[in-house]
């Protein structure tokens, strides 16, 4: 009898783990299907942010999501000793960022940089994938900058449109591999006011972005934004400089930390786009950080 | 998107160019005024040691200084190895550049 009860109690044994081991099989192939797909797969996390530097990324914030960014810019290293190599002065802007849809996120903020609010909106509109599929993710960005500053010469007739730049930009972004991930972003910036017959009211820029993953949660990350000039004499780019920035992300949790040295003010788009007043060859160049914090508001 | 209310103004064609009238610069007309709404928020004798690097501009006696060694229009011209000035602000109009540069040349008077 006894021994009737322990042989039983093997089968059973065998019975269960034959079925644990059978379930555990059907799910490793089902897993093993899904991540080996023949068809095509979206491509995510091109960036670790919605901004590359300055520059936006393909990124968006998720649905339902709020983003709180603060970005911050130090003075000019050349600043010296006294300035405390930029340290003494300080610009700065804070923004909040929300997913409306995985598609579409829209954005708000305001910058110590010429008093300004601005309001924008991206919107995905290719979404790049594997296995032949869209090689690229292309997203569209479209912005109005309001500066606040009083205007000029209060007794003139001033307009509130004058206070009004517009930045319309195409992101197109391709990852690579899990390491390199680069994009080219064509922009067009418009004013509504310029100073003189030779300024321009539309500046197109070409900007170029790119990430290096050297671990898990750090990447270095640099970008270029050439201005294009329509008409050689106009003051609004003579005056200027190219922005270029180079930097570093750091991701820890629901926080993206990123540092940077950029030659550019400021962070908000028209600004470092057009505006940039200080020069690389002068050392004219700002230490400075992003900072996000994720809020899941809806799930 | 956002187009809807596109100009393409300039100042020269909105306001015409003959508006910068330099004949008959002064301190307290118009140099003094101009400091005051585009620099004195962070140059005034209150501010001035923390918020604006210790450059006082409220005052004919320290702006001159400033005029005299050449920091004043380094920086409102935004040249290199100046800081540029305003900071995060807009550059000031080439007609209030004038005046200023009219000021000094004529001697930087307390007039």
């Amino acid at each position: 009898m006894v021994h009737f009860i322990t042989k039983s109690k093997n089968i059973l044994s065998v019975l269960f783990l034959v079925g644990i081991f059978t379930t555990e099989a059907q799910d490793l192939e089902s897993l093993l299907e899904e991540a080996i797909p023949d068809k095509p797969q979206p491509v995510f996390a091109t960036f670790k942010s919605s901004r590359v530097i300055n520059l936006q990324s393909p990124e968006r914030v998720a649905a339902g999501n709020l983003e709180f960014r603060i970005s911050h810019r130090f003075g000019p290293l050349n600043g010296g000793a006294y300035q405390l190599w930029g340290l003494d002065q300080s610009s700065i802007r804070m923004g909040l960022d929300y997913g409306i849809s995985d598609r579409i996120m829209i954005g708000f903020g305001r910058s110590t940089y010429q008093k300004i609010y601005d309001g924008y909106v991206k919107y995905g509109i290719l979404q790049q994938h594997t296995n032949g599929g869209m090689p690229v993710s292309v997203v569209g960005f479209s912005s109005i900058a309001v500066s606040t500053l009083h205007f000029a010469d209060p007794t003139r007739v001033n307009y509130f449109s004058s206070r009004l730049t517009y930045v319309n930009q195409v992101v197109i972004a391709r990852k690579f591999n899990e390491k390199l991930s680069l994009e080219i972003v064509p922009s067009w910036v418009h004013y509504n006011l310029v100073t003189t017959k030779n300024d321009q009211n539309d500046i197109a820029v070409i900007g170029f972005g790119g990430r290096y993953k050297l671990g898990k949660r750090v990447s270095i990350n640099a970008e270029y934004n050439y201005r294009i000039q329509a008409n050689p004499n106009a003051t609004n780019l003579n005056q200027y400089h190219n922005s270029f920035s180079i930097g570093v992300d750091l991701e820890t949790g629901g926080h993206v930390f990123q540092f940077q040295l950029t030659n550019s003010l400021a962070m908000v788009e028209k600004g470092f786009l057009t505006e940039t007043t200080d020069s690389w060859s002068t050392m004219g160049v700002h230490l400075g950080f992003n900072i996000t914090r994720e809020f899941v508001l809806k799930k | 998107m956002l187009t809807g209310s596109c100009y393409w103004d300039n100042e020269e064609t909105l306001y015409g160019s003959s508006t910068c009238n330099t004949t008959s610069v002064t301190y307290s007309l118009d140099v003094a005024p101009l400091f005051n709404s585009n620099c004195n928020s962070c140059h005034s004798t209150q501010s001035a040691a923390s918020l604006g690097g210790n450059v006082v501009l409220d005052n004919y006696k320290s702006v001159l200084i400033y005029a005299n060694n050449g920091h004043l229009m380094g920086s409102l011209n935004q040249k290199q190895g100046y800081f540029a000035m305003p900071l995060g602000g807009a550059k000031l109009t080439a007609c209030q550049l004038q005046t200023i540069q009219t000021w000094i040349d004529n001697g930087a008077l307390y007039n």
